[in-house]
């Protein structure tokens, strides 16, 4: 336990926590950053490079001002803070909470405690921009095209949903 | 190894999401969970990745984020619907599944 | 062993022909369709000889073979092809040859009816199915075989679809043999569990030393084979069977279909022959039926009744021959019965065309004058099959009765002699009153039997009879004068098929004594007949009925109709009943309801599940991820 990743889980486990429990959703986002920069730390600290900088870029970056830009959208017609008036669901709580904290225990206790066979260290460039492109645009070539699809996909779905004639 | 706390973490952070999704009643939270949960995932890929000195794993991160954004425009964009329906919007008024 | 494209060639070719005609039935002109039909058929039938010409080049053991496709099953090799071996390259020959003149005469007889295309496209698929049954080279071939010939004859019996006593013939004929089939089947599937191959060398090898099993296995294919070739007790199909066109009669249910099971028990020797108990079993209902369809035969008043009981006992005289182990004299006795029972058939056939329909053999009478020709070629039939020397059903039937003798089966042997003095006896009958005198009724327009279909187009009045007609006539009533001389080249031509697993030596002719004594009994028929039912005899008096009157014991054929009717008939009517009204609604509608009724109120106790909330879903989702992670945290 390096204390950069004590200091990172700390901040994604305080952001995880944040999101879920505060009132205002322009809070929530907010809390979100906070969560996806421990987590941007934790990809770095384990040399994917690449992927922290991607994270903070598109998740911290792009999507989160796409929530907060749709909050702000909404904010501007009516209030959007929902009816938090106690729970309708009868037992919805308690089992939730019940169902995630068993999850989390046996899922976590038991990847605490398992043995993997890895190897202890890591070849040479992993995690670099070069190599990372390199497995990316050459290895993955085909799922890399296919999310480009993916991602039209959605930018037309959007479009169909939301771009109606009074939009 | 320290990987463990890595992959723990990512099983907390999992579970935090998922009681997100069950809890809140806003769609917008609702999404902001979902968003957890696919970064739970992606620490495991990438700590799996490391464990190997195995760039797939990385890969397949870098992959998630792209779907994760997609579906992130699509959820924002039918919670934008959502409103524009009704005055309030929560989770619970979508139930025409009913058995 | 011989691989030759012959044989698939002789199989395909009338299923193809059956198949086009099917297609163009309706826009072919009836003489193309008439003359192709037949001309695939004499195809077939030189292809044959051609097949014959390459066996015999082969001389000896050898056969021609074709396979089709191997395959395995539990470790066990099976395969299916084609086989020619001298015993059925002697049935494909009548086959396609008789088959050949009864298509050729058929183009006469069936002429101006409406489903012309159809009757030419079955009888051709009639053909394509004997030859596979004649072919098969193991148990699933002769199924394959006997199941299509089956089908054909269903749909043959039942040619005049409107008619409800066709209708009701057909169905009759095919859950006969169908029971017939179950016994079959039952026999195949024993010896296949026992010896573990379905090819038949494997099965003659197995049952050399096995007796016991031997009989099990031949009595229950004798079940099929007895079904097929119409003899006591299945063989009440026959008679009713009549009610398809007469060319089907002659070819069907008189040349070639029927000695299906005789050829069935020759083929499957080798098993009857190691069990005296199934050799017996055959002998005797072979007798017993030659002698029962005889005495039937005496009292019939349908001309095609007549001869139709008179096929089920000469195909008696066959199963008699092979249960004594004479197996190349029930050949030779099917090939001269195919000669000579297809010339009177098709003769019938003429005599009915230019009657316009009448059947009744008491309405005719006298027909000498107005057809010769007839008259002639009947007359060698009838001599044909009682059996007086030169004419081929002689040679056959002495050989037989000869065969029985020297096996020591006094008794049945007795049988056959008495069914031969019958045999003269209705022939003779039939004979006389057909062409000679007056009728006993006045001729009426319609016989006793409604012929509709028939009738329809038979019902100008007198019919002229074309040469295509006459000719498989002629050429058949030579063949039953002359084809006594196959009697020189039967056994030494099927010696290497019997030779195989049967050291009897069975070619041995009728001492002296028994040869004057059948033919004496059949004089003495021939004049008791005459005395009777020729011109200047009492034949009003010996009928004593008119024409509709109930026909008595001989007549409704020892009533086995009637015995069916109530212990079979109305027995099942009756389990039905039982079945309809208590087991199937109580039973099986009680539980089809009560599994409806449990999966409803399962639905509507699980409903709440299905609350339409997603997080509700959520939840359920995530509680079931728990319980997967429990199972394989705790007991993987």
């Amino acid at each position: 336990m390096t204390p950069v990743f004590l200091v990172a889980a700390a901040l994604a486990v305080a952001g995880a926590l944040g999101v879920i429990l505060s009132r205002q959703p322009v809070h929530s986002v907010l809390a979100l950053v906070l969560n996806f920069l421990g987590l941007a730390a934790l990809y770095i600290s384990m040399d994917a490079e690449f992927l922290g900088v991607v994270q903070l870029i598109i998740y911290a970056g792009a999507i989160m001002v796409l929530f907060l830009f749709v909050i702000g959208l909404l904010t501007a017609r009516k209030d959007p803070v929902e009816r938090e008036a106690g729970e309708p669901l009868p037992l919805q709580r308690p089992l939730s909470i019940a169902a995630a904290g068993t999850l989390a225990l046996l899922l976590g206790g038991s990847l605490l405690v398992a043995r993997f066979g890895g190897r202890p260290g890591v070849p040479t460039g992993f995690g670099t921009v070069k190599e990372f492109g390199r497995h990316l645009l050459v290895t993955h070539v085909l799922p890399f095209e296919l999310t480009a699809f993916v991602l039209m996909v959605a930018v037309v779905g959007v479009i169909v949903l939301v771009g109606r004639k009074q939009a | 190894m320290v990987e463990n706390g890595y992959l723990a973490l990512a099983a907390v952070l999992f579970a935090l999401g998922g009681v997100g999704v069950l809890l809140r009643r806003s769609p917008l939270i609702s999404l902001m969970c979902v968003e957890l949960m696919w970064n739970a995932a992606n620490l495991a890929f990438v700590t799996f990745a490391r464990m190997h000195g195995n760039m797939d794993g990385q890969v397949f991160a870098f992959l998630t984020i792209t779907v994760a954004a997609a579906e992130a425009a699509i959820g924002l964009a039918l919670i934008v619907l959502l409103f524009r329906r009704r005055e309030h919007v929560d989770v619970d008024d979508v139930h025409s599944l009913r058995g | 062993m011989y691989e030759s494209m012959l044989l698939p060639l002789i199989v395909a070719l009338p299923l193809a022909s059956a198949a086009v005609l099917a297609a163009f039935r309706n826009r072919w002109p009836h003489r193309v369709i008439g003359w192709a039909g037949t001309g695939v058929v004499f195809v077939t039938f030189l292809l044959s000889l051609a097949a014959f010409a390459q066996l015999r080049g082969l001389g000896g053991e050898g056969v021609l073979r074709w396979v089709f496709s191997r395959w395995e099953i539990g470790g066990r090799p099976y395969e299916w092809g084609l086989v020619l071996d001298p015993l059925s390259m002697w049935w494909l020959l009548v086959v396609t040859g008789v088959g050949f003149l009864i298509h050729l005469y058929s183009i006469g007889y069936m002429a101006g009816d409406e489903s012309y295309g159809r009757f030419f496209a079955c009888l051709n698929y009639f053909v394509f199915a004997m030859s596979l049954l004649v072919m098969a080279d193991n148990f699933l071939g002769l199924v394959m075989g006997w199941t299509n010939v089956g089908l054909a004859s269903y749909m043959l019996i039942g040619f005049y679809i409107r008619k409800p006593s066709a209708n009701a013939a057909q169905m009759k004929a095919y859950l006969t043999n169908m029971v017939g089939e179950v016994f079959m089947l039952a026999g195949i599937a024993v010896a296949v569990i026992r010896y573990g191959s379905i090819t038949f060398d494997a099965v003659f090898q197995g049952v050399q030393a096995d007796p016991g099993w031997a009989t099990a296995i031949g009595l229950l294919i004798l079940g099929g084979a007895a079904a097929k070739s119409a003899q006591l007790p299945l063989h009440i199909w026959l008679p009713d069977a009549m009610e398809g066109p007469t060319p089907v009669s002659a070819m069907l249910h008189a040349a070639t279909m029927v000695t299906a099971g005789v050829y069935a028990v020759a083929r499957l020797y080798p098993i009857y022959q190691a069990s005296e108990t199934a050799m017996t079993a055959v002998a005797t209902v072979g007798a017993l039926s030659a002698l029962a369809g005889a005495l039937a035969a005496t009292r019939q008043y349908d001309i095609k009744k007549v001869l139709a009981y008179s096929t089920m006992s000469q195909i008696g005289y066959m199963f008699l021959a092979n249960g004594v182990g004479a197996h190349g004299a029930a050949a030779f006795h099917f090939l001269t019965h195919a000669f000579f029972k297809a010339a009177l058939f098709l003769c019938a056939g003429i005599i009915i065309h230019e009657l316009g329909g009448q059947q009744d053999i008491r309405r005719m009478g006298g027909l000498r004058e107005k057809m010769p020709f007839a008259f002639w070629t009947f007359l060698v039939g009838v001599l044909a099959l009682i059996g007086l020397p030169p004419f081929a059903g002689f040679f056959s039937k002495d050989e037989i009765l000869a065969a029985a003798l020297n096996e020591g089966h006094y008794f049945l042997f007795a049988l056959g002699v008495v069914a031969a003095g019958l045999t003269a006896f209705y022939n003779t009958r039939l004979f006389s009153l057909v062409f000679l005198g007056d009728p006993l009724e006045a001729p009426a327009k319609s016989g006793k039997r409604k012929h509709r279909r028939e009738e329809e187009h038979h019902d100008h009045g007198h019919h002229e009879t074309p040469w295509v007609m006459k000719a498989p006539v002629a050429v058949l009533a030579a063949l039953s004068v002359v084809g006594g001389a196959f009697v020189l080249a039967v056994d030494p031509y099927l010696h290497p098929v019997f030779a195989r697993f049967d050291a009897r030596e069975v070619h041995v002719h009728a001492p002296v004594w028994a040869m004057a004594l059948i033919l004496g009994v059949a004089a003495l028929g021939i004049w008791a007949a005459w005395a009777l039912y020729g011109p200047r005899g009492s034949r009003r008096q010996a009928e004593q009925r008119s024409v509709g009157a109930p026909a008595g014991l001989l007549g409704r054929a020892f009533y086995f109709d009637e015995i069916y009717e109530l212990f079979v008939y109305q027995p099942v009517l009756a389990l039905a009943d039982l079945v309809g009204h208590y087991a199937d609604p109580r039973g099986v509608d009680g539980l089809v309801n009560g599994l409806a009724r449990m999966a409803y109120g399962l639905g509507g106790r699980l409903g709440w599940l299905h609350s339409g909330y997603v997080r509700r879903y959520g939840l359920t989702l995530v509680i079931g991820l728990v319980a997967v992670l429990i199972y394989f945290a705790f007991y993987v």
